[in-house]
């Protein structure tokens, strides 16, 4: 196993606010993490700087033992929370672009997952709803081959149909040397599919553990340890 | 990569450009043939209604001209400091190529608006007794232009070659660090980039200035002589200003770039 992510004393300072303060962490490869915390707590943050998108303030965040730029944007697959394709192209172009720019892009994967959401290639991504866009956008991410899997909130504002798609999908195309690291509010639905947990809280780690230590030996679920852990 | 980000920004943009500049010439035509059927009948009606035609074209020509600037300004916004950017900046490419390619593209349109504006303008308004008329003007100011460069027209072609384009890029490179430079604040960043805007063309106008202070030597004269006021021309003092205006501009070209590449690789603000 290697490690494919690691942070370093990961500090973020936005003005007055401090976002992220002394993160240490190392993730091995061929897992899946849950990033777990309240609002605020860092886990966006912490994922933007993965993906090159912030720039720490001190310390240093490497995929593979490299800096974020131009080569870990070629083995990070990156689902943020909002949608980011313009929605004026349909779902061919974005099948198109995706596999132009990224050499791991598996397009048969892409249009076999589409078809099997009764999604037509020439459908305008603006004609969709919410929910089926944002089906859209997994199934590009998850046709990645890639080394790390960021996904932001992949299951929020979706119906429990379509999260069980979205949990399904991660599960059956997942590389068992990949890893996936997926920031979450709905642990509930996820820890199922979960190798292990990491909470922040205000911006610094709080824990991290294997789900197994936490419903065997500590004999509860996640979800349950989480609110223990974050009580009002 | 640079390829690639050039045809899918191409096959973003082209279509809506292309109607409006369409439209353009398309009235340009129109145009021309009202002014060959009705106005050459010399109908008082039709006089006034041509030159009605002439007014509201030339409104549509400079509409045509800033709708094209606003619109790459507001997709260099749109595409890499709002949701679109989540895409962009994480593509395996880097910031400078994302830079180069909105840049490229919309040094194309100028000179594509350009070239349809001239060929507009001609294909409304040229005839046998205009086309006259628009070459003796061009050879006043042809000539009065070469004779401020000792005579040599190597020199005032040059001259043209160089700057015009340089100019030309200078100023989108100014309008897109402007953008950057009002993406950084939380609020009012329309208001911010307008401001940076303002700002940097008056720093760039004092520094032009400054130059023509400096390298022309009978600026004051010209000014505060009264032999000399009468005999001031548009194009006084290029000769001497020449060579420290263009690399003026170069260098601020390479500023404007370098900076609004740093900003959107240390100091990206996606909303």
């Amino acid at each position: 196993m290697s490690v494919i992510l690691e942070c370093k004393n990961l500090t973020k300072v936005f003005g007055p606010k401090t976002a992220l303060y002394g993160l240490n962490l190392s993730l091995e490869s061929g897992r899946i993490i849950g990033l777990l915390g309240p609002n605020g707590s860092g886990k966006t943050t912490l994922i933007k700087m993965i993906n090159g998108l912030i720039s720490p303030t001190e310390g240093e965040v490497l995929i593979d033992g490299i800096k974020p730029g131009v080569d870990t944007k070629k083995i990070v697959s990156y689902l943020p929370e909002r949608s980011y394709l313009n929605r004026h192209i349909r779902v061919a172009q974005a099948v198109e672009l995706f596999s132009d720019f990224y050499e791991d892009f598996d397009r048969g994967r892409a249009y076999d997952m589409l078809a099997r959401l009764h999604i037509e290639r020439n459908e305008k991504l603006s004609t969709m709803s919410k929910g089926t866009r944002e089906k859209v956008h997994l199934v590009l991410v998850m046709s990645r081959r890639a080394r790390l899997y960021c996904l932001d909130e992949p299951i929020a504002g979706v119906d429990p149909a379509a999260r069980d798609f979205i949990l399904s999908t991660i599960i059956n195309n997942y590389d068992e040397n990949a890893t996936i690291l997926i920031s979450t509010h709905l642990i509930s639905d996820i820890e199922n599919i979960l190798d292990e947990v990491i909470f922040l809280e205000y911006g610094q780690l709080r824990m991290f553990s294997s789900v197994d230590d936490i419903r065997f030996n500590q004999g509860k679920s996640v979800d349950t340890l989480f609110r223990e852990v974050f009580k009002c | 990569m640079l390829g690639k980000l050039l045809k899918y920004e191409w096959a973003a943009t082209y279509r809506l450009l292309l109607m409006i500049h369409g439209a353009m010439i398309f009235l340009a035509l129109l145009g021309r043939f009202i002014f060959t059927m009705f106005v050459s009948a010399e109908v008082p009606f039709s006089l006034f209604a041509g030159g009605a035609y002439v007014f509201i074209y030339v409104l549509g020509i400079v509409s045509v001209s800033i709708s094209t600037t606003i619109y790459l300004l507001m997709r260099f916004y749109k595409n890499l400091f709002t949701d679109e950017g989540y895409l962009m900046h994480t593509l395996p490419v880097n910031p400078g190529q994302l830079i180069w390619t909105k840049f490229i593209i919309f040094y194309i349109w100028c000179f594509i608006d350009v070239a349809v504006l001239i060929g507009c303008l001609a294909l409304f308004l040229l005839t046998p007794h205009s086309a006259v008329i628009f070459q003796n003007y061009f050879s006043e100011i042809s000539a009065a232009m070469v004779s401020e460069f000792d005579g040599s027209s190597v020199k005032c072609i040059a001259y043209l070659s160089l700057l015009i384009p340089l100019s030309t890029a200078v100023q989108i490179l100014m309008m897109y660090f402007s953008i950057t430079l009002g993406s950084l604040m939380a609020k009012h960043k329309v208001l911010a980039a307008f401001g940076s805007y303002m700002a940097i063309l008056a720093g760039s106008s004092t520094v032009n200035m400054i130059i023509t202070t400096i390298f022309w030597k009978d600026y004051f004269k010209v000014l505060t002589d009264a032999a000399m006021v009468g005999n001031y021309y548009t194009f006084a003092g290029l000769n001497a200003t020449f060579i420290p205006s263009l690399i003026t501009q170069v260098i601020l070209g390479a500023v404007l770039f370098k900076a609004t590449h740093y900003i959107i690789s240390k100091h990206l603000n996606l909303e």
